[in-house]
């Protein structure tokens, strides 16, 4: 089960995805397509640098509507694209499609 | 598997820092610690919160949640969206979740216009349990 640290994300989010970062008390990183349409975001708390635990990349790659914790690895890391990424996140249909649990 | 049991309701009181009076917080646990799920090295529990939100804002209805203890954190997760917090104790990520699960209110709906339907659909289960005072 993959760790990530907290700052290697949020400089992939606000780098390679040019994720907006929004300080309500907590890191807010909202991410656009080309066209300026919201397509997800997810949170950091404030604070000195951490280790995401495997949990906390499971939910996070969900908030992003990513299928995999590797393609968030990979987002992280380098090898997934902003383009590869965004067409992942775009794909995944809202939750009224999706079975309920 | 993750299982959703019959709780009992417990208050604390939390200081989150974002709103001059102490809020509080009202969680539901298992009375018995053995009803507890052990998933691989997590441990899973559900829970319906309900009560009080930074802000003036309150739960609306219950919202069920999940309190996973891993590699000592506690995350504390709804399970539609996946919008979550953590913390190094229960009591500490739930009201972590609260000021997370009210800020995604204001971020997502100041953007209203330019969100895609995953979000739109996201910001109206949020309105949909998040109310004023």
């Amino acid at each position: 089960m993959p760790t990530l640290e907290s700052d290697k994300v949020a400089k992939a989010l606000t780098g390679k995805m040019q994720a907006e970062q929004v300080d309500s008390g907590d890191w807010y990183f909202v991410i656009s397509n080309d066209e300026g349409v919201v397509v997800a975001s997810t949170t950091i708390s404030k604070g000195a640098k951490h280790t995401l635990s495997a949990q906390r990349v499971s939910e996070m790659k969900r908030q992003l509507r990513l299928s995999t914790s590797k393609q968030f690895v990979d987002l992280v890391n380098c090898p997934l694209s902003r383009e590869e990424a965004l067409k992942i996140m775009e794909s995944n249909p809202p939750s009224s499609s999706r079975q309920r649990h | 598997m993750k299982g959703c049991i019959e709780m009992d309701t417990f208050t604390v009181n939390a200081n989150t820092g974002a709103t001059s009076a102490a809020p509080q917080v009202r969680f539901s646990v298992s009375p018995n610690a053995e009803t507890a799920y052990k998933l691989s090295t997590s441990l899973v529990t559900s829970l319906r919160i309900t009560g009080s939100l930074p802000g003036g804002r309150r739960l609306a209805r219950p919202l069920y949640v999940t309190i996973t203890q891993d590699d000592g954190e506690v995350i504390v997760s709804e399970p539609h969206f996946h919008m979550h917090a953590s913390a190094p104790t229960t009591a500490e990520a739930l009201v972590a979740f609260r000021r997370i699960f009210s800020g995604y209110l204001d971020v997502l709906a100041s953007r209203e216009s330019r969100l895609d339907p995953y979000l739109h659909e996201q910001l109206a289960y949020l309105r949909s349990y998040i109310s004023a005072e």
